[in-house]
C-alpha cells in the first residue's frame, strides 16, 4: 500500500513537471519582447501515461495493476516588455492529478498550484536582425508545502540562453527557437537540470494566419543523490525527450490559439506519456 | 442726357450685374460640383529613369481617382517623332476604383533610334486629362546566329576587393567549329580614364566551354569599371561590370561650404514662418485594413504640397504608430501606400513640382532638376527639402504617430531627399537612402550623363551662368555634405554599375556619415536595389523602433 502510494506520488511529480514543460512555441524564445507589450497565454494541458522507463532507460513497461496516470494542468503564462532590452516573464501552473488502478485504492488524486516561475529576460544581441539571442534568469518558488505530488518543494534558479530566427523557405515564412537552460534546486540533494527545447515553425498560408511547428523538448536531471530505488519518489535523476507537433492560428493581431500534441520518445526513470494542450494567446500593447 | 437714356443705361447696367452674378454663381456651382466630383491624378513612370531605352520603351501610367464612385473610360497614348509626326497610337479600356491607385503598364512597340514624345490621355465621361514625356530609343545591336557567350564570376560576392580584383570569365561557343579569339579586359576609373588592360589568346572548341581566371593588378582604393571583351574575325562582344577596392577609404577631395549649416538653418527659419495650415481629409479607401488621409499643407514660400497618410485600423485607442516618411524619386508621384503592417503609418510626400504637388511648379521632367539653379536660395530642391521638413512637422502634429520613431526613406532622388532631410532635421530617427543621387556633385561631370546633360543645357540658355557657379550652388545640395550632419542610424543601398548614382559618389557620402550605418551593395545592379535591401531595412527599422 505504501509502496503504491509513493509510486503514485512520484509519477505525479513527473507529470507535474511535464505539464509545466509543455511546449510554448508562441513565446519563450530568443526574440525580444516589444516594450509595453503584454502577452498573456492561459493554457490547458492533458497528460496521461500508463507506462514508464526504468533507471536504465530500457523499453517502457506498463504500470502495475493496469495503472494509469492522468493530469489536467492549467498554466497562466505572461510576458511584459519593460524596455527595449528587458522583459518580465511569469508562469504559474495549477494541476489536478489522478492515478487509477484496478486494485484498492483504485483512485488517488492531488491538486494545487505548483512552482511559480518569475524571470527577467535580457535581449543580448542579434545577427543581421535575423538571429536574436536572449538570456533569461528565472526564480522558482514552490506555491505549496510538503506535497511531493506537486513538486520538489524547493526553491531554485535557472539561467537560460535562447536563440530565435526567422526567414523564408519555399515561399513560406519560417522561424525557429532554441534554448538551453541550467536549473538548480537549492534544497538538500536538489537536482540540477539541463532543460532544452528547439522549435521549427512554418506558415502554411500567405496571410500568415496558420502555422505549424515541431518542437523537441527535454530535461536531463541529475542529483548528488545517486542512489536509485524501486521507489521512484527518491529519484532525482531522470531524463526524457519529447517531440510535439503544434498548430497555431491567428484570429487577429491580438489573438491566437495554439494546439499541441506531444509524445515522450525516450527517457529513463520517467513516465512514457502523451500530452495535449491548448493555449490562448492575447497580445496587448500599452505603448 | 435724356431720361430715356438714363433709364436705358441703368437697366443695361442692372442686366449686366444680374448676368454677372448668375455667371459667377454658375461658375461657383460648377467649381463646387467639380470639387465634389473629384479628379484623377495622372502620373507616368518610365521604366528607365533616364528615359533612354534600347528598343522598346516601357512606361507605367498611374491613375489615382478621387471620384466618389468607380469610373471607366479609355487611356490612350500618341507618340510623335521628329517634326511632330505621329508614329504610334494605342488606347485601352481602364476602370478606376475610388481612391485606389492603379498602374497601367505600356510596352511601346519597337521604334527606330531617335527622340520621341509620348502623350497619355485619360478620357472618362465628362473628364479628360493628359500627361506627356519625352524618351530616346538608342537602338539594339543585331546579334549573329553564332556567338561566344561570356559570363563572369567575380571572386567577391559584392564586388568589393581588398587589394586586387579577380574574376573567372566563362565562355561558351555556339560556333560549329573551333574558334580562336582574344579575351581582354579594360579597367577604367568611373570617369573613363584607362587604368589597367590585358588580353589573352584562346581557342574555344566547337560548341565548347572554357573558363579563364583574371587577376587584375592592384589599383588605388576606389571604384572602377571593368569591361571584358571577346573578339575574333566573326564575333565581338563586351561585358561590363564594376568593382571596388577598399571603398572605406573613398572620400571626396571637395569639402562643404563653411556656411552650409547656416544656409539650411536660414531655410528652416523661413519655413517656420509659414503657417502649415494642415488640411487632413479622410478619403474613401478601397482596402479595409487602413485609414487613408489626403494631407495638404503650406511649405516654404507658401506653396501648397500634398501627401497621403495611411494608418492601420486598430481597436486600441492608445496605439501610436511608427512612421515611414516615403520620399519620391525624380518626378515620381506618390499615392497612398497601404501594406499590411499593423505598426507602421506611412506618409508619402509629393514635393513641390512633383506628383500631386504641381499646383504652382509644373515644369517638364527635364527642367525640374535645374529649376532656378542659378540661385541657391531659389533652387527648387531648397524648397523640396523644406517640404520634407514640413512633412516631419506634420508628423509631429499628429498625436497618434510616434514622434521618436520616424524613418525617412526613398530611392534615387528620394534617397537624396532622405539624406538631406535627416541632415537638416534631427527629429528623424532612421534614414534609408537607396541609390541617392547628387552625392559628391563636383565629381559628377564626366561620370554621369544625367543630370549633367540637363545642367549643361540650362547653362547654355543663361549666358551669365557657368558650371563653376552651378557647382558653387550645388555644394549646398550635395548628399555627402548632408551626410556628415546626420545623427540617426542610416542605411544606404547602392548598385555597383549605377550610372546615375555612381558607387564612388554614394560611398563618398556613406563614408562621411558619422553615425551607426550600413551599406548594402548590389554587385550587378545599376540604378536600383535588390529585395534584400528592403528586407534588411524593415528588420533594422523594427529593431531600432523596438517593434519586435
Amino acid at each position: 500500500m505504501r509502496l503504491l502510494k509513493t509510486y503514485t506520488k512520484t509519477l505525479l511529480v513527473a507529470l507535474t513537471i511535464f505539464i509545466g514543460l509543455q511546449s510554448r512555441s508562441y513565446a519563450d524564445g530568443g526574440f525580444p519582447v516589444r516594450p509595453g507589450r503584454l502577452l498573456l497565454a492561459p493554457s490547458v494541458g492533458y497528460f496521461f501515461a500508463n507506462s514508464a522507463w526504468d533507471t536504465t532507460g530500457s523499453p517502457a513497461k506498463r504500470y502495475l495493476n493496469n495503472g494509469k496516470y492522468s493530469s489536467v494542468g492549467v498554466t497562466f503564462y505572461g510576458e511584459y516588455g519593460i524596455s527595449r532590452k528587458f522583459a518580465a516573464v511569469l508562469s504559474l501552473p495549477y494541476v489536478y492529478n489522478m492515478y487509477n488502478q484496478n486494485v484498492a485504492p483504485t483512485s488517488t488524486t492531488s491538486n494545487g498550484l505548483t512552482d511559480l516561475e518569475t524571470g527577467i529576460r535580457y535581449y543580448l544581441a542579434n545577427i543581421d536582425y535575423i538571429y536574436y539571442f536572449s538570456l533569461q534568469g528565472t526564480a522558482i518558488t514552490p506555491m505549496y508545502h510538503n506535497n511531493a505530488a506537486l513538486g520538489y518543494g524547493e526553491e531554485g534558479g535557472e539561467l537560460k540562453l535562447a536563440v530565435s530566427g526567422s526567414g523564408n523557405l519555399f515561399d513560406r515564412s519560417i522561424y525557429f527557437n532554441a534554448s538551453d537552460g541550467f536549473r538548480q534546486y537549492f534544497g538538500t540533494n536538489g537536482p540540477w537540470q539541463n532543460r532544452y527545447s528547439a522549435t521549427f515553425g512554418i506558415t502554411v498560408d500567405q496571410e500568415f494566419q496558420n502555422q505549424i511547428s515541431v518542437t523537441g523538448t527535454g530535461i536531463f536531471s541529475q542529483s548528488t543523490d545517486k542512489t536509485f530505488s524501486p521507489v521512484l519518489e527518491a529519484n532525482k535523476d531522470y531524463s526524457f525527450f519529447e517531440l510535439s507537433l503544434n498548430y497555431g492560428h491567428t484570429f487577429t493581431d491580438e489573438i491566437s490559439v495554439f494546439a499541441t500534441a506531444g509524445k515522450f520518445l525516450t527517457g529513463y526513470n520517467t513516465s512514457a506519456g502523451t500530452i495535449f494542450s491548448l493555449a490562448f494567446v492575447y497580445r496587448l500593447d500599452y505603448k | 442726357m435724356t431720361n430715356f437714356s438714363k433709364k436705358f443705361i441703368i437697366i443695361f447696367c442692372l442686366v449686366l450685374v444680374v448676368c454677372g452674378l448668375r455667371r459667377a454663381a454658375a461658375q461657383k456651382q460648377a467649381a463646387d460640383t467639380s470639387k465634389k466630383a473629384g479628379r484623377v491624378i495622372l502620373s507616368m513612370n518610365p521604366e528607365n529613369p533616364d528615359t533612354v531605352f534600347t528598343a522598346n520603351a516601357y512606361f507605367t501610367v498611374n491613375l489615382l481617382s478621387t471620384f466618389p464612385t468607380d469610373k471607366s473610360g479609355t487611356l490612350s497614348y500618341v507618340i510623335t517623332g521628329a517634326g511632330g509626326k505621329k508614329v504610334k497610337a494605342e488606347s485601352q479600356h481602364v476602370k478606376l476604383t475610388s481612391t485606389c491607385p492603379i498602374g497601367y503598364p505600356f510596352s511601346i512597340p519597337v521604334l527606330h533610334s531617335g527622340r520621341y514624345k509620348i502623350g497619355f490621355t485619360l478620357a472618362l465621361s465628362g473628364y479628360q486629362d493628359t500627361i506627356s514625356n519625352t524618351f530616346i530609343i538608342k537602338g539594339q545591336e543585331e546579334r549573329p546566329d553564332s556567338a561566344i557567350i561570356m559570363s563572369l564570376s567575380p571572386h567577391s560576392s559584392d564586388g568589393i576587393f581588398a587589394t586586387n580584383a579577380a574574376y573567372t570569365l566563362n565562355v561558351s561557343s555556339t560556333f560549329p567549329s573551333a574558334q580562336k579569339a582574344t579575351l581582354s579586359y579594360l579597367v577604367t576609373t568611373e570617369a573613363g580614364k584607362k587604368v589597367r588592360a590585358d588580353s589573352i589568346h584562346v581557342s574555344v572548341a566547337s560548341r565548347g566551354t572554357a573558363s579563364y581566371d583574371f587577376n587584375i593588378p592592384p589599383v588605388q582604393p576606389g571604384f572602377y569599371k571593368i569591361s571584358f571583351m571577346v573578339n575574333n574575325e566573326f564575333y565581338t562582344d563586351t561585358l561590363r561590370k564594376a568593382f571596388g577596392i577598399k571603398p572605406q577609404l573613398v572620400h571626396s577631395q571637395h569639402g562643404k561650404p563653411a556656411d552650409f549649416e547656416a544656409f539650411w538653418q536660414r531655410a528652416k527659419t523661413e519655413l517656420a514662418k509659414v503657417k502649415p495650415e494642415y488640411k487632413v481629409t479622410e478619403i474613401a479607401n478601397c482596402r479595409d485594413n487602413r485609414r487613408v488621409f489626403e494631407v495638404e499643407m503650406k511649405s516654404l514660400d507658401g506653396l501648397l504640397i500634398r501627401g497621403f497618410l495611411t494608418e492601420p485600423k486598430t481597436h486600441n485607442k492608445g496605439k501610436k504608430f511608427a512612421v515611414l516618411l516615403g520620399l519620391p524619386g525624380y518626378q515620381v508621384p506618390l499615392g497612398p501606400m497601404y501594406g499590411t503592417d499593423p505598426d507602421i503609418a506611412i506618409f508619402t510626400l509629393n514635393i513641390r513640382g512633383s506628383g500631386y504637388s504641381r499646383d504652382v511648379i509644373n515644369v517638364r521632367r527635364e527642367s525640374y532638376i535645374v529649376l532656378n539653379l542659378e540661385d541657391k536660395n531659389r533652387y527648387v530642391l531648397r524648397g523640396a527639402i523644406m517640404d520634407c521638413v514640413r512633412a516631419v512637422d506634420f508628423i509631429f502634429s499628429r498625436p497618434e504617430l510616434r514622434h521618436d520613431n520616424i524613418i525617412a526613406a526613398g530611392g534615387s532622388l528620394g534617397g537624396f531627399l532622405a539624406l538631406a532631410t535627416c541632415g537638416v532635421d534631427p527629429r528623424i530617427s532612421f534614414c534609408s537612402a537607396a541609390n541617392p543621387i547628387l552625392c559628391d556633385v563636383r565629381n559628377l561631370p564626366h561620370e554621369v550623363d544625367w543630370p549633367l546633360i540637363d545642367i549643361n543645357l540650362y547653362i547654355k540658355t543663361r549666358p551669365e551662368l557657368t558650371m563653376d557657379k552651378v557647382m558653387d550652388n550645388l555644394d549646398y545640395f550635395d548628399g555627402k555634405n548632408f551626410a556628415s550632419d546626420i545623427k540617426c542610424k542610416t542605411l544606404v543601398g547602392m548598385g555597383m554599375v549605377d550610372n546615375i548614382a555612381p558607387p564612388d559618389h554614394v560611398y563618398a557620402a556613406y563614408n562621411d556619415l558619422n553615425t551607426d550605418k550600413h551599406i548594402i551593395i548590389f554587385r550587378d545592379l545599376a540604378h536600383e536595389i535588390g529585395r534584400w535591401y528592403n528586407v534588411y531595412e524593415g528588420r533594422w527599422m523594427r529593431d531600432t523602433f523596438a517593434l519586435f
